[in-house]
């Protein structure tokens, strides 16, 4: 039996490792089951336009067009009925993916996205795979949020903004 | 009858709460018959601060702008000149609420929970479920510093800080104590809240740092729900954490994690 690789053989090697980590995170970070509701139409986010608007300029947008995708996600806690609202939303020419909790009856929707507890520049809080993050509380890996990005654009709500 | 009230066209309670630097703005509405201008009085002098007054003698009504100078608790009305009064509104002046600094670990421990936990803005808030989650957040950072691992962020870790500012652990903290823009705004947001009596959602901002204040310098650590303890938590939603990470449960808007014993 041969103890020893060759060059050619560690490269490809690791290459298969490294696609076998893509598939397996991205299957794992995002299920395409996952339920989904209609922000636009969920007490706590309204009025999502305004809101995002406020969220633009809170982080400085440059006057242009800008593009956002929100998608709402039903997240259950395991073994309980309880269900949590939440959404994310994408800018794409910020480079952000932001958390966005619904406000309670009579708060201000603005006020939980500009203010989230989470709000993930994705050129320096992405890593390359899932076992990357390790114990962090907020890094995510590129698999999770192109997951994200991509079922977002598939059935969550675009919304193309003008910042004057 | 004239009386006072918020901006917003809200009756005035008869009894508020405010804190020093508050600024607060108010109408008077006088009863059929009845006709600005008024005049205001705040009892004793030196608490309330009268900033301005402006009639508006055509819509027949004023609008007053007060400040809380002193801590104090006094009275504040209004009459105009044939006898009619608002009022009296008692008032309590408090000091605002600040974190505690005697320790700096405590304090960059309820920094970080006032960073991490959900909003008392948010739909879901409910405060004894949210400071249990604080409870077990602070159960997180203790069991890290103990562990001294690199499983968690924490080999070497002496101190709560040492643990706080590990290198990609907590968003903004990693170099404590310097906090990272985004961070800081919401910590001084909810402090802003919590100390602004005019705020409609004030209490339940002030009951929320009240509870991070308590977890961490007034309660003692609970007992870990978890047998394999409690190490990591990630924001609810956001994806599972790498390594040898296992799920333990979904509270207070995260998810809490594990790692089980060989």
């Amino acid at each position: 039996m041969k103890l020893f690789l060759r060059g050619y053989e560690v490269t490809l090697l690791r290459i298969a490792l490294v696609f076998f980590l893509f598939v397996y995170s991205v299957a794992w970070a995002i299920s395409p089951q996952k339920e989904i509701f209609a922000v636009e139409r969920m007490a706590g986010f309204t009025p999502v336009v305004p809101a995002i608007r406020a969220y633009l300029a809170l982080h400085g947008a440059a006057k242009g067009l800008h593009h956002i995708c929100v998608i709402g996600y039903v997240e259950r806690s395991d073994g309980s009925a309880d269900e949590n609202k939440i959404a994310w939303l994408h800018w794409r020419e910020g480079n952000r993916l932001t958390l966005w909790e619904p406000a309670r009856e009579g708060g201000e929707s603005k006020d939980l996205l500009n203010h989230s507890r989470r709000d993930l520049d994705i050129s320096k809080d992405v890593l390359a795979t899932q076992d990357d993050i390790g114990s962090s509380t907020y890094k995510v890996s590129y698999a999770w949020v192109d997951g994200v990005e991509k079922d977002c654009q598939k059935r969550g709500k675009s919304y193309v903004i003008r910042v004057r | 009858m004239a009386i006072f009230q918020n901006m917003a066209g809200k009756k005035l309670s008869d009894q508020l709460t405010l804190f020093v630097g508050n600024v607060m703005q108010i109408k008077i509405i006088p009863g059929k018959g009845e006709l600005v201008p008024f005049r205001l009085t705040v009892a004793p002098a030196n608490f309330m601060k009268l900033l301005e007054d402006h009639t508006r003698k055509t819509a027949n009504f004023e609008i007053y702008k007060l400040k809380a100078a002193a801590q104090g608790s006094g009275q504040f009305w209004a009459n105009n000149d044939k006898g009619v009064k608002a009022g009296p509104i008692n008032v309590t002046v408090k000091q605002p609420l600040t974190l505690p600094t005697g320790n700096e670990n405590q304090l960059a421990l309820i920094k970080l929970l006032l960073a991490e936990s959900p909003s008392p803005a948010y739909a879901n808030y409910n405060i004894a479920t949210f400071k249990t989650g604080m409870q077990w957040m602070r159960l997180v950072v203790e069991n890290r510093l103990k562990m001294k691992s690199y499983l968690v962020g924490s080999e070497g870790a002496t101190t709560l800080i040492d643990v706080i500012k590990a290198r990609n652990q907590f968003e903004g903290f990693g170099s404590y104590p310097t906090i990272a823009k985004q961070q800081l705004e919401n910590i001084n947001n909810i402090l802003a809240i919590a100390s602004d009596g005019t705020h409609p959602d004030q209490q339940r901002f002030y009951d929320h740092v009240s509870a991070a204040i308590a977890v961490v310098t007034k309660e003692a650590l609970i007992a870990d729900p978890c047998p394999t303890k409690l190490l990591a938590w990630r924001t609810s939603g956001s994806g599972y954490p790498g390594g040898s990470f296992k799920y333990y449960k979904t509270f207070s808007g995260q998810d809490f994690y594990t790692i089980p014993k060989k």
